[in-house]
């Protein structure tokens, strides 16, 4: 007669851990930043200056990107529909390209995309140097909480629920 | 820079919550793992045999490079004097959004025939490469470009 009692005991045990945890886990985690951004400004194609800290108040995506990599291309999409869909929680999403303006213009049409691109090898080089990407590899996003503190960096390409998922957890449901 | 942000990678796996199986954030390399573009496409010295040049280069296991992306250029003595590059036949790839493409793995070995004038065959010549690969981590480097001058 112990025994139904035990594993009745176990089993609401366990249905109360699983309950915290997914309260746990459901949450949006936003870690505590640490490591302020630094003092960057992009030359966006269509000729004005944004300057990071006059986005504070905002979270920053920062994308780097290139027209010859592939798995850059593979996320664009998924950037735009981010763009659209937590910008009104916040989001701005900017895209320096690795690369030549002539090049990443056709691109710009071609992914309809919605958020300031710029386009210097060097100055978007020295600036992915700058989050401690001295590999030089792509894709590399880094995000910025409103307050200018570096919150994640992801290095490699994001499926568009991979993207989701940390937009999610910092930013909220869009 | 601190390393928090790139464990922030796993955290971003571990804290995904309903998150598929073998999720590629998992896989992804932190900048740490990857090798500098030197040591991942590690061109070696050209030589001069004859009347070609011979270049060839390391690529480190987890690495590829197009094939359409690798360029000789002859900057000295006189900018004409190299026929095209010939290449090995490479591994067909398919990409989305460069269409059929071939990719090089491992030892990469290519032959540039020299048609110098007389004049410029006994000096040395000034060499630019170029080239571009990336990562089976689904990362890619941005165009590499090296000078050398081979004597002759």
């Amino acid at each position: 007669m112990r025994k139904p009692a035990v594993f009745i005991a176990l089993a609401l045990l366990g249905a109360a851990a699983g309950a915290l945890s997914y309260r746990h886990f459901a949450q949006p985690k936003v870690e505590r930043a640490t490591t302020i951004a630094p003092a960057l400004s992009f030359s966006t194609l269509d000729g004005k200056t944004l300057a990071l800290s006059s986005l504070r108040g905002r979270w920053v995506l920062i994308n780097f990107w290139a027209s010859w990599c592939a798995p850059c291309m593979d996320e664009l999409p998924h950037l735009v529909a981010a763009q659209s869909n937590y910008g009104s929680l916040g989001l701005q999403i900017i895209g320096p390209a690795l690369d030549e303006p002539a090049a990443v213009q056709p691109l710009l049409r071609r992914f309809q995309i919605n958020y300031p691109v710029a386009a210097n090898f060097s100055a978007g080089d020295a600036a992915m140097r700058e989050f401690g990407n001295d590999r030089g590899a792509l894709p590399f996003s880094v995000l910025i909480d409103p307050d200018g503190f570096v919150a994640e960096r992801v290095l490699g390409g994001m499926s568009a629920e991979q993207l989701e998922q940390l937009l999610r957890r910092h930013l909220g449901r869009s | 820079m601190p390393a928090r942000g790139f464990a922030a990678l796993a955290l971003l796996a571990c804290t995904s919550a309903g998150a598929a199986p073998g999720n590629a954030l998992e896989r992804r390399a932190s900048v740490d793992d990857l090798l500098p573009a030197a040591q991942a496409f590690d061109l070696m010295p050209i030589e001069r045999r004859g009347a070609q040049l011979h270049l060839s280069w390391n690529i480190a296991p987890g690495y590829y490079l197009y094939r359409q992306r690798i360029r000789v250029e002859l900057l000295g003595p006189t900018a004409a004097g190299l026929r095209p590059i010939r290449l090995p036949q490479g591994i067909d790839h398919v990409d989305e959004h460069f269409g059929a493409v071939q990719i090089y793995r491992g030892l990469l070995e290519a032959e540039v025939p020299l048609n110098l004038p007389a004049a410029a065959a006994q000096q040395p010549l000034r060499l630019r490469v170029s080239f571009q690969g990336c990562a089976d981590a689904g990362v890619c480097y941005p165009p590499q470009t090296l000078t050398q001058t081979l004597n002759p």
